[in-house]
């Protein structure tokens, strides 16, 4: 019967250093036995005493983590928040994105729909599993390092974030459309890369030229995602100076590249317009080329303009909706 | 109020009084087992597994010393408050007198407006 005291005080020092075991150890085993002998001095037998002790000093784990200190959770309440705001901004952003790349990829290379269906689920759960996984393990470590705090006082909550509730928010649909039309753009020109449908002697030619693209394109899909990521964060957030200079970076990667191309004469692959027809000379290439480079920086243009105005409302309606309840208040 | 409820503020309101009374009793030296009866008798009953890592975590906090002690029928561990440990005492002893004169304010304030 001392076998299951044994197995107790083992199970405790499990997990303990050599070098500190000596003292938890000789106190335990004091421990456990005062506790049966009170136990057999008020009549109980020996079994009956040793299993009623261990039942009262509980579970080893949470003996030791008691006695040592350590945490006996996970993610405590401290980053608790902090942890579910990140792991569910994650997953709106990169999961559509990546389902809709694999959906896109698999039908245009040719996958029957019951292939494609079975691909983005796949993907879809492998996704979900790997953001849980690594941020709840950079959490959990960030936990025990003693880091916590850091994350407490960076992350400190600020009545900026408070999600607008008037005009100047943006509307989830808005949001919505927003997130599909960045992943259309970014499967279409994965699409015209890999898939596209026109063929001169056997070999795809792609819309966009190679000789740019395939150097350009982590970067292209990296400032996507960025921009998906960053429209998230607007609709949360509402527009700020902060924002708007972020909305001119983001622009900018995308203007600047493309009007970089345009001027080198990399921007279209000259075969996929040859390809289209007779009629479609070389002229067309350079129309096509201007015609794409208006459209981006008025684009662009307009983007940046958009997102100045809209942070300059939103701090104009903040300072507004202060001032008034302030003076009220020295009433 | 149900039941369970009750137990769940009882506990929320003695948790930190069990600190304050190991450091109270164990001005003169204790081990584990005699504080457990010591305060039993006293009327502030503290499970075994929750009092046992309590003394270690006081002692890794400099608040309890301790040494053993091999005349007895085993060797025991045995704790003793420390200075740090009279100071904290009588920080927690002087806040749980304040905060019991300012319930009482409250209570008869209430009783005496209704």
């Amino acid at each position: 019967m001392t076998d299951l005291a044994e197995r107790y005080v083992l199970a405790v020092l499990r997990h303990v250093p050599e070098s500190r075991r000596g003292d938890l150890e000789r106190e335990l085993r004091g421990t456990i036995a005062d506790l049966v002998e009170t136990r057999t001095s008020a009549g109980m037998t020996d079994a009956g005493a040793l299993r009623s002790a261990l039942m009262e000093l509980g579970d080893p784990d949470r003996y030791l983590a008691a006695a040592e200190g350590r945490p006996d959770h996970l993610i405590g309440p401290e980053v608790y928040f902090a942890w579910r705001r990140l792991l569910v901004r994650l997953l709106a952003v990169v999961l559509p994105v990546v389902v809709a790349v694999t959906i896109a990829v698999r039908a245009l290379t040719g996958a029957d729909v019951g292939e494609v269906a079975s691909a983005a689920v796949l993907v879809a759960m492998s996704t979900a599993l790997h953001i849980g996984f690594w941020t709840t393990l950079v959490f959990a470590v960030l936990e025990r390092s003693g880091s916590r705090s850091a994350v407490t006082r960076t992350g400190r909550w600020r009545p900026e974030q408070l999600p607008e509730s008037s005009d100047g928010q943006v509307r989830a649909p808005e949001l919505a459309a927003q997130l599909v039309a960045f992943a259309l753009v970014g499967v279409a020109a994965v699409w015209q890369h890999v898939a596209s449908p026109v063929v001169v002697g056997g070999e795809r030619v792609p819309l966009l030229d190679p000789a740019g693209w395939a150097a350009w394109w982590p970067v292209a899909l990296a400032v996507l995602v960025g921009e998906a990521v960053f429209a998230v964060h607007v609709s949360r957030r509402g527009w700020t100076r902060a924002a708007a200079a972020w909305n001119v970076a983001l622009a900018s990667a995308l203007v600047v590249p493309t009007v970089a191309f345009a001027t080198a004469g990399t921007l279209f692959d000259a075969r996929f317009f040859a390809a289209l027809g007779p009629a479609a000379d070389a002229g067309v290439v350079g129309t096509a080329t201007v015609a794409c480079v208006v459209v981006v920086v008025l684009g662009g243009v307009w983007d940046v303009v958009d997102g100045v105005l809209r942070a300059r409302r939103a701090e104009r309606r903040a300072a507004g909706a202060v001032a008034p309840r302030r003076s009220s208040e020295t009433v | 109020m149900s039941e369970p409820d009750v137990t769940t503020h009882l506990q929320e309101l003695r948790r930190g009084t069990v600190v304050l009374a190991c450091l109270l009793v164990l001005r003169d030296p204790g081990y584990g087992y005699s504080l457990l009866e010591t305060l039993a008798s006293a009327g502030l009953a503290v499970e075994a597994n929750t009092l046992y890592p309590l003394l270690r975590r006081l002692e890794a906090q400099g608040l309890l010393a301790s040494e053993w002690r091999t005349d007895e029928p085993r060797p025991r561990k045995f704790y003793r408050t420390t200075p740090a440990g009279e100071l904290l005492a009588d920080t927690l002893r002087d806040d749980w007198s304040r905060l019991d004169r300012s319930l009482a304010g409250l209570d008869t304030a209430r009783r005496s407006a209704s």
